[in-house]
């Protein structure tokens, strides 16, 4: 693998001078990385007085109330969850703007003119259309928190120890929840307004020109070629992107990195792609500036979420699925390529797509090999979104469906948004208890990249090319970016425990709802499109055809995947039933 | 390993080229189908399908954005969060929390990573 070219790999070797800092494009990926997350920390930190104020606002008014009794989870304690949520430091006007400058494509069913604009006449039809079913919705709210509302007085006037009225008192407040919900939903879609995206898109376009060029230019290319080349690029991330915002494609789960990939593959399989485009087809540089952002995502306090339960089913399955599943895919499966194995173990056993970016590029996979990756991964999400909830619904005792069955889809199905589709099919505690064991084993991203990145380097490559290493060649080799996907999570993580120190919930306002999903999530998900439409550009079916030669890459997922599976339910199990019943009943 | 080349329609290719007429049909054609599937054939595939129409109808209603790869790009993600915080201060099993038994899954996870990545096969 030493001697692999360096176009096909996902990351590039170098020596160590100083001037790598100005002229490698792992350097780069952190400077412009580090770049936005700074600028997301002047833009948003300073309104966080502000932000606490209001928090301390809503903690005064239903703080008391909310915490009368540890039996239910009283109307006040919704509330105040409600008042926290709606405190967001991406609501500012510069958080606003900034949204509306990075946006996707919106959802369109038919026509696709609907994914950049929508006129007055339209949206006031939408929105007149989606009154009648607001009004009903919100008609039944109102009757549901009256009726919230009584029973929690009856349960109060008991002193909260009547079981029987404290039980009534939770089921009316749920209802209210549910209706609360419906109601949420339905106003949603009576609030549509006009837009434009298409001025918007040119600006991004020539935006993410300039940004990224800036880089090349160092880099000793050419900054005219690079932008005239990116135009190509760029449109078809954008191509890209509207595939996968058709309202079909998204109940399919079928999301921008299968388009992206898929388009840029069928161009450079049919009509070849354009010399010109070349320059602008930079995977490893999109790739590693999309991961130092996603390094900002990596929230090490996130874990304790489900305290112990939640650590055993994701922190340590995972890892034991990880390594047994690289070592069956050497000795037993026989897998030609060791990166192409650690690509698939990650994908299968963290979380999909995302793991199988930071793993190739951690470990220098090739192109094919995260397609390959990425493709098994999409296509078994898929599959495992509608089979399991049914499986569990048809298997599993009833009162074991919610919490075993969320633990294990979360535990196991690779994709997030899969998890809460299936999670939601089972219900609501069903998909709480996914979606967060799944955001546990996000976190593990970083820590799988870490160690890849230098079992790769110390051993891998030692045998590789058989040379002895020793400290300093260690950070020859180490690819870099990795460093400020590490920085990233380090900083990001203290300041969000530190927020949270100050006032409950600031962490969140300004880091979660601020940061990262006011700047790093806006441009990330381009940035990783930008690169999958490259991979598909640089990419022919003849070699993919190659690397998946006698179906060993599909026999690797499934038995880890079945690994997978058996061990998470096993774990989940003896977790929320045998170990812990007692935080199962409160969930 | 293939090295690239360049057509004298100014395309870098990979592979034997393919003539340019029967290349732009295709790519034609495979946008004509996906738009087919996405409007007509998927719609039509995920009624038929009981449990994937109620998915679908679920992901419909709930506004759950089933492409998401991280966990920050799902509401659901931050409502568990919270949910699950108070279910665990709620809880009597005090040991369930962040305390020795957390400390000593963490542990574990980051001593079996590191003594696995020092023994796993480089054959």
């Amino acid at each position: 693998m030493g001697q692999q070219n360096q176009s096909e790999i996902v990351a590039d070797v170098g020596k160590w001078e100083w001037s790598e800092l100005l002229k490698k494009e792992d350097w780069w990926a952190v400077w412009l990385g580090f770049a936005l997350l700074v600028a997301g920390m002047i833009m948003y930190f300073p309104s966080a007085p502000d932000l606490k104020g209001k928090l301390d606002k809503a903690e005064a008014k239903y703080g008391q109330q909310a915490e009368r009794t540890d039996k239910f989870k009283t109307i006040a304690w919704f509330q105040l969850s409600d008042a926290r949520k709606k405190v967001k430091a991406k609501s500012s006007p510069a958080g606003k703007w900034l949204s509306n400058f990075s946006k996707k494509t919106r959802k369109w069913s038919a026509n696709p003119v609907d994914a950049f604009y929508m006129s007055q006449e339209k949206a006031d039809a939408k929105n007149a259309a989606g009154l009648p079913k607001y009004e009903k919705a919100a008609a039944a709210e109102k009757a549901a928190f009256s009726k919230a509302q009584q029973a929690e007085q009856f349960a109060e006037a008991k002193g909260f120890e009547d079981a029987k009225l404290n039980a009534e008192a939770k089921k009316a407040i749920e209802d209210w929840r549910d209706a609360k919900l419906v109601s949420g939903k339905a106003k949603g879609k009576t609030t549509a307004k006009p837009y434009n995206q298409v001025l918007w898109m040119i600006f991004l376009g020539i935006g993410f020109a300039v940004f990224f060029g800036i880089g090349v230019a160092f880099m000793g290319r050419s900054f005219g070629e690079f932008s005239k080349a990116f135009v190509f690029v760029f449109l078809l991330a954008v191509v890209a992107q509207l595939c996968s915002s058709q309202a079909t494609m998204k109940s399919y789960g079928i999301g921008y990195a299968f388009w992206a990939i898929f388009l840029g593959m069928l161009i450079s399989n049919t009509v070849g792609t354009p010399k010109w485009a070349m320059p602008a087809v930079q995977t490893e540089y999109y790739i590693k500036t999309g991961l130092v952002l996603l390094g900002a995502k990596i929230l090490f306090e996130k874990i304790i979420v489900i305290g112990t339960a939640g650590i055993f089913v994701a922190w340590v399955v995972t890892p034991t699925v990880w390594l047994v599943t690289y070592w069956f895919g050497q000795k037993i499966v026989g897998m030609p390529s060791k990166r192409l194995n650690a690509t698939i173990c990650s994908d299968m056993s963290v979380c999909g797509v995302s793991a199988a970016i930071a793993t190739a590029a951690a470990c220098k996979a090739k192109k094919e090999e995260l397609t390959l990756a990425v493709g098994l991964s999409l296509i078994f999400t898929s599959l495992m979104m509608i089979i399991m909830p049914a499986v569990i619904k048809a298997t599993f005792p009833i009162d074991k469906q919610l919490i075993l069955g969320g633990a294990w889809m979360g535990g196991t199905i690779d994709a997030t948004g899969a998890v809460a589709a299936a999670g939601a099919f089972l219900g609501e505690k069903a998909l709480y208890v996914a979606a967060t064991i799944k955001m546990i084993q996000n976190v593990l991203i970083g820590v799988i990249a870490f160690f890849v990145a230098l079992y790769f380097t110390t051993k891998v490559e030692a045998v590789e090319t058989g040379t002895q290493v020793g400290p300093m060649e260690i950070w020859y080799r180490f690819p870099k970016f990795v460093l400020g996907f590490i920085v990233a999570s380090v900083v990001f993580s203290m300041f969000y425990s530190a927020y949270n120190n100050q006032s409950s919930g600031l962490g969140a306002s300004i880091i979660d709802q601020g940061i990262i999903k006011g700047m790093g999530d806006l441009f990330r998900g381009w940035f990783f499109t930008l690169s999958f439409v490259s991979i598909g550009l640089a990419t022919n079916f003849k070699e993919l055809g190659h690397h998946f030669k006698g179906g060993k890459p599909l026999i690797l997922y499934v038995c880890g995947q079945s690994l997978n599976l058996m061990l998470t339910l096993v774990m989940a199990y003896i977790m929320f039933y045998m170990v812990f019943p007692e935080l199962t009943a409160t969930i | 390993m293939k090295t690239r080349s360049v057509s004298k329609h100014g395309f870098a290719e990979t592979r034997e080229p393919m003539r340019k007429p029967k290349a732009f049909a295709i790519l034609a054609a495979s946008f004509f189908l996906l738009w087919v599937f996405g409007v007509y054939v998927g719609p039509w595939l995920a009624k038929r399908i009981p449990v994937m129409n109620e998915i679908v109808q679920i992901i419909e209603e709930r506004e759950i954005n089933a492409n998401a790869y991280f966990y920050t790009e799902i509401e659901a993600s931050y409502d568990g969060e919270r949910y699950m915080i108070d279910a665990l201060e709620l809880s009597p099993a005090e040991e369930g929390r962040v305390g020795w038994f957390f400390v000593a899954g963490v542990a574990y996870c980051l001593v079996l990573l590191w003594f696995g990545f020092h023994k796993l096969p480089l054959d």
